[in-house]
């Protein structure tokens, strides 16, 4: 119980607006413009996690996003889990929890991980848990337990209220400081489009931390007021950048509604980083206890929220910035025990301030050590000649030095170096951003805005503006003066370099001996810095400690790369308004509504269209269904809906030279509304589409490609027509699948069936024979029929405009079941292939297969003089031996299918089952597609395999899975058609 | 997330385009190439660190295919051009 509540004061809360809130049950009150951590604090609650690996209580360290431990789970108003208390917005009826706590919260059973910690160094589980590997599993299942932060939340995100909006302008200022303030409206003035986005609830930076009423409160009011008066100007409070990227793409989240956070996406080109600077801590024994703060945070606090952190503190500084917290402290009401700092000389300014509030000061002393479990009650100091004293005190401020918040900058590859002075990282400016203010390394304020004024120049001047005089504020004198952080050991106690993961300094120095020296290595070795803080306190001191071990000077070895996002971003805002089904808006073909209501199962065919796989009838099992609409259309006759079919239309005078090129086959000697199957080759060699091509005239042609591949198909046809012909050859492509539709009636009565809805077109097998087209009216619609056939059976595709083809498809239907006539899925669909042994894009043909190896050697034709593909088949050819080649499997009679993707075995001899590693070399081929097929009343397959042309009447061996393992079954080859082989059918 | 200056529709985002890589011109008679100078062309890509000439296509925008030359160290733009021209 050592944080209170001061009686005024507190730049952001209102004492009018009272909050009731909970933690751990217990009902707390707060005001409007609390933070959690704030309201947790003035209501004197010390510890609110416990750490990550040794569950050591922790209280809050720091007063913003760099907050390495006050990370607590939320169950109202939303359930998140690692809500940071130092930026989550107290609101009425909040309820939140310390996380890591089991059974309960108080009473944590893994403190014992702290008593052991000597035997748990850095890595420990890699070491301790490797062997026996089988162990490892359930090493790493407890392990997980024990560590981690935070639960899921039970219940899915609300996906209400996010969004995701996109703006544009010349500038983007990041930080509303005294520097970013006046940078944007210097800029704005000029007549540049501004956008300034500060993460707090109002702009002023730093100053925010200070008693109010100076001077630079009213320069700060004046200029919001002028920013908010020019209409080129967006200012954003609590709204945080997070992230660079290339050409000047920025993301940045508005966090003022939590729960409905709004994601920007922001084109700018030029960007000032008035970011500010973030604080260190020091390193000494037992610097982590719940009471131990940054020096800067207690300084927050008590300006912004009038909470003090304590009563009786110490502060401990190796800066001069960070004496101001201890005078504020004292003017403020707290006790102030003693000034240390590490340096033996300061700004004798300094010195007289605090003898004007009769403090106690110590030069050249270091923290020594603490102690106090759940809240600190003592610390240590050891002076220069290395006596130690020990002093009571509840609240002890640190500064180990600051360093820019350059993560923006450093994203988009923006360079950085360590400030001798300043003992800190400071950006260059350069293409990814210009840093002004304190982010530039300026703690002085004057200087601050000096180089804000410089920065806007830089860049009016690339936009051609002139920067207006403007008011600036007077400020007092600020000592900026730091020096090295040094590691203080001569007492014991483990050194916390990242309180957010739990590295110490025997960390490091463990990563050091066993080779991981170099920054990265150190980051991935300890988890330094991959805590949910990002070691935003802790990375540059790490890196810092190991250049000292490694003998180097301060600064020589830099922090680790820094990648977005800066913060973490809630998944729903990325998602925005587009989550779930509306992420990938499905595709419909004109029937979908119809099989839906006829209450076909729907699947997802290539790009995202919704197509039936099949339509049970009342108590009729899948495989029941598919076997009633196969056997339809062997019997009687099927109507598939096919418009997901890619379909182009290439016209032009030199459209035929094209399709030449582009095609495997012949095509010169097709007559006019005649068409041919035909494959589309890669450079390779390998096939990548297939489909139909139909000449509807000498320069006219109708072409389809496969449902998945038809914007692949486009692409390419584009690409050679106009990178390879280079606009040369005169034809155009037309996309035409979403246009047209295609209705499939296959089946021995499939005649019968057009004709009884009254077609124009001469249906005679001599008038319109096999692989033929013709134009017509089928029902009183225009369509074009063509004879193609994917099922072996005689069969009309019909093509139509999509916007006719609901009535024709609900006619062919109505006509349809006097002639025995069943709607066909696209199961049904593959089985009927399957019998047939026609190939299909993804099963058969894998991205490895030419095809001579489907013995389609009769759709490619090497005398043509060029096509694509052509030179790599020539290799091919040349070398056949152990190709994979199409045949069919048949198992015995009266068992069930293979599995399709099963391996086959290269060899007869039969593997251990449990020698599964030793299949990657043992497999000669594998099973593409099998069904099983009512026509023939029993299980049949296709499958590539090696040399399979010659090998027809062989035994082989198929895996399958059984029981969580595998064994083998038998299947005889056969040559790849188990229906109709001669073809007489379709041709009928 | 780049920015890429399409001579038909402006400098458009990098979301409307498709990017096929390294642009090689294709043989003009393969016919004439061994095995090995075939492979070459089908397989082997240089991946230097210096501005390469790419393939784009502004799939969501005029469906021009682009040739864009692009430095993949800075992620400069240095020059896009429209199918006939080259860059």
């Amino acid at each position: 119980m050592s944080g209170w509540r001061l009686n005024s004061g507190g730049r952001l809360i209102d004492r009018a607006r009272p909050l009731d809130f909970a933690f751990n049950g217990r009902p707390l009150q707060g005001w409007a413009g609390d933070t959690l951590a704030s309201a947790l604090m003035a209501q004197g609650v010390d510890v609110l996690a416990r750490s990550f690996k040794y569950h050591r209580p922790r209280g809050i360290f720091a007063a913003g996003w760099e907050e390495p431990c006050a990370f607590v789970g939320l169950q109202a108003p939303r359930s998140e889990p690692n809500v940071l208390a130092t930026t989550e917005l107290l609101v009425e009826g909040l309820r939140a929890s310390g996380q890591q706590g089991w059974p309960s919260w108080g009473l944590d059973p893994m403190a014992w991980a702290d008593l052991l910690h000597r035997w748990l160094p850095a890595g420990f589980y890699y070491k301790a848990f490797k062997s026996p590997a089988w162990a490892w599993p359930f090493f790493e299942h407890a392990l997980r337990q024990a560590a981690g932060l935070g639960r899921m939340p039970d219940t899915p995100t609300r996906q209400i209220g996010y969004e995701r909006r996109f703006a544009h302008a010349d500038v983007l200022v990041v930080g509303a400081g005294v520097a970013g303030l006046w940078a944007a409206r210097a800029l704005a003035e000029a007549g540049a489009r501004v956008i300034l986005a500060d993460d707090g609830p109002q702009p002023g930076g730093r100053w925010l931390d200070r008693p109010a009423g100076s001077a630079v409160d009213d320069w700060i009011d004046e200029t919001v007021r002028a920013l908010d008066a020019c209409p080129k100007v967006q200012r954003w409070s609590h709204t945080q950048v997070v992230a660079q990227h290339d050409h000047g793409l920025f993301v940045a989240i508005d966090r003022s509604r939590p729960g409905q956070e709004r994601l920007w996406k922001l084109r700018v080109p030029h960007m000032l980083l008035a970011s500010g600077q973030i604080e260190r801590g020091l390193l000494f024994p037992d610097n982590d206890r719940p009471g131990i703060m940054l020096a800067g945070a207690v300084s927050s606090f008590l300006g912004r929220w009038a909470v003090a952190p304590g009563r009786r503190m110490v502060l401990a500084t190796n800066n001069d910035a960070a004496w101001s917290a201890a005078l504020q402290a004292h003017d403020a009401g707290l006790e102030v025990a003693v000034l240390a700092d590490e340096r033996a000389r300061v700004d004798p300014w300094l010195l007289q301030q605090a003898s004007e509030r009769e403090l106690r000061v110590q030069l050249g002393a270091r923290v020594a050590g603490s102690r106090g479990r759940m809240r600190l009650r003592a610390v240590a100091l050891r002076d220069s000649a290395g006596r130690t004293e020990w002093h009571n005190a509840d609240l002890l401020a640190v500064s180990g030095g600051w360093s820019s918040a350059l993560a923006v900058h450093a994203q988009a590859g923006g360079s950085s170096a360590y400030d001798p002075h300043l003992h800190g990282m400071v950006p260059q400016a350069g293409p990814a951003g210009i840093p002004i203010g304190a982010a530039a390394g300026y703690q002085d304020s004057a200087q601050a805005l000096a180089s804000a004024r410089q920065g806007a120049e830089q860049v009016a001047q690339v936009l051609g503006l002139q920067l207006p005089p403007l008011p600036t504020p007077e400020v007092a004198k600020q000592a900026v003066g730091c020096s090295a952080i040094a590691l203080s050991k001569q007492n014991p106690g483990r050194i916390f370099v990242d309180l957010a993961s739990d590295v110490t300094a025997d960390d490091v120095e463990l990563a050091q001996r066993e080779g991981y020296e170099a920054p990265e290595h150190l980051k991935r070795y300890t988890a330094l810095g991959m805590g949910p803080d990002q070691g935003r306190t802790s990375g540059l001191n790490g890196a810092l400690l190991m250049g000292h071990l490694r003998g180097m000077n301060a600064g020589e070895l830099g922090p680790t790369r820094l990648r977005p996002p800066y913060t973490p971003l809630p998944f729903g805002a990325v998602a925005g308004i587009e989550p779930g089904e509306l992420i990938r808006p499905v595709r419909r073909t004109p029937i979908t509504a119809w099989h839906e209501g006829a209450g076909a199962v729907m699947y997802e065919s290539g790009q995202n269209w919704r197509r039936p796989g099949y339509y049970p009838k009342p108590g009729e099992s899948m495989a029941q269904a598919i076997a009633r609409e196969c056997l339809a259309c062997r019997e009687a006759v099927g109507l598939y809906d096919s418009s997901p079919l890619g379909k182009f239309e290439v016209t032009g005078p030199q459209s035929l030279q094209f399709l030449e090129y582009v095609y495997a086959c012949r095509l010169a000697d097709l007559q006019d509304g005649r068409g041919r199957y035909a494959v589309m080759l890669r450079d390779d060699g390998r096939i990548f589409d297939d489909g139909t091509v139909f000449r509807l005239a000498q320069d006219r042609w109708w072409i389809t490609t496969t449902t998945g591949q038809a914007q692949a198909v486009h692409a390419w046809l584009e690409a050679l027509l106009q990178l390879q012909f280079q606009g040369r050859l005169e034809t155009f492509v037309t996309s035409v699948t979403d246009q047209w539709a295609a209705l499939v009636v296959c089946g021995p009565r499939a005649r019968e069936l057009l004709a009884a809805c009254g077609c124009s077109i001469d249906l005679s097998p001599a008038s319109f024979p096999f692989m033929s087209q013709r134009n017509g009216t089928l029902a009183g619609q225009a369509v074009r029929l063509f004879r193609v056939s994917f099922t072996g059976e005689l069969s009309y595709e019909i093509h139509l405009p999509s916007s006719d083809a609901l009535a024709l498809w609900h006619e062919l239907v109505r006509v349809g079941q006097h002639l025995g006539l069943a709607v066909m899925g696209s199961e049904a669909n593959h089985v009927l292939r399957v019998e047939k042994g026609f190939i299909s894009v993804g099963h058969e043909v894998d991205g490895c297969i030419n095809p001579f190896d489907l013995g389609l050697s009769w759709a490619v034709r090497m005398d043509k003089e060029a096509f694509v593909g052509k030179r790599s088949l020539q290799r091919d050819q040349a070398q056949p031996e152990g190709r994979a080649q199409l045949v069919g499997l048949l198992v015995p009679a009266g068992e069930p299918p293979l599995e399709e993707g099963a391996q086959i075995l290269r060899g007869h001899q039969v593997m251990d089952p449990a020698a599964v590693r030793a299949l990657e070399q043992a497999s000669g081929g594998f099973v593409t597609a099998s069904v099983w097929s009512p026509t023939l009343d029993r299980a049949v397959a296709l499958a590539l395999i090696e040399d399979g042309a010659r090998r027809h009447g062989e035994t082989v061996r198929v895996s399958a899975a059984a029981n969580g393992g595998l064994h083998w079954r038998s299947a005889q080859v056969v040559a790849p058609v188990f229906f109709d082989p001669k073809g007489g059918l379709m041709r009928g | 997330m780049l920015q890429i200056p399409c001579p038909y529709c402006g400098l458009r985002s990098e979301h409307e385009f498709i990017c096929t890589g390294e642009a090689g011109a294709r043989p003009a008679r393969p016919d004439a190439l061994d095995d090995a100078a075939w492979a070459d062309h089908l397989y082997h890509r240089d991946n230097p660190d210096v501005p390469v000439l790419e393939h784009w296509w502004h799939v969501h925008g005029c469906r021009a295919w682009l040739w864009v030359r692009r430095d993949p160290h800075t992620q400069e733009i240095v020059q896009a051009s429209a199918g006939g021209q080259d860059a």
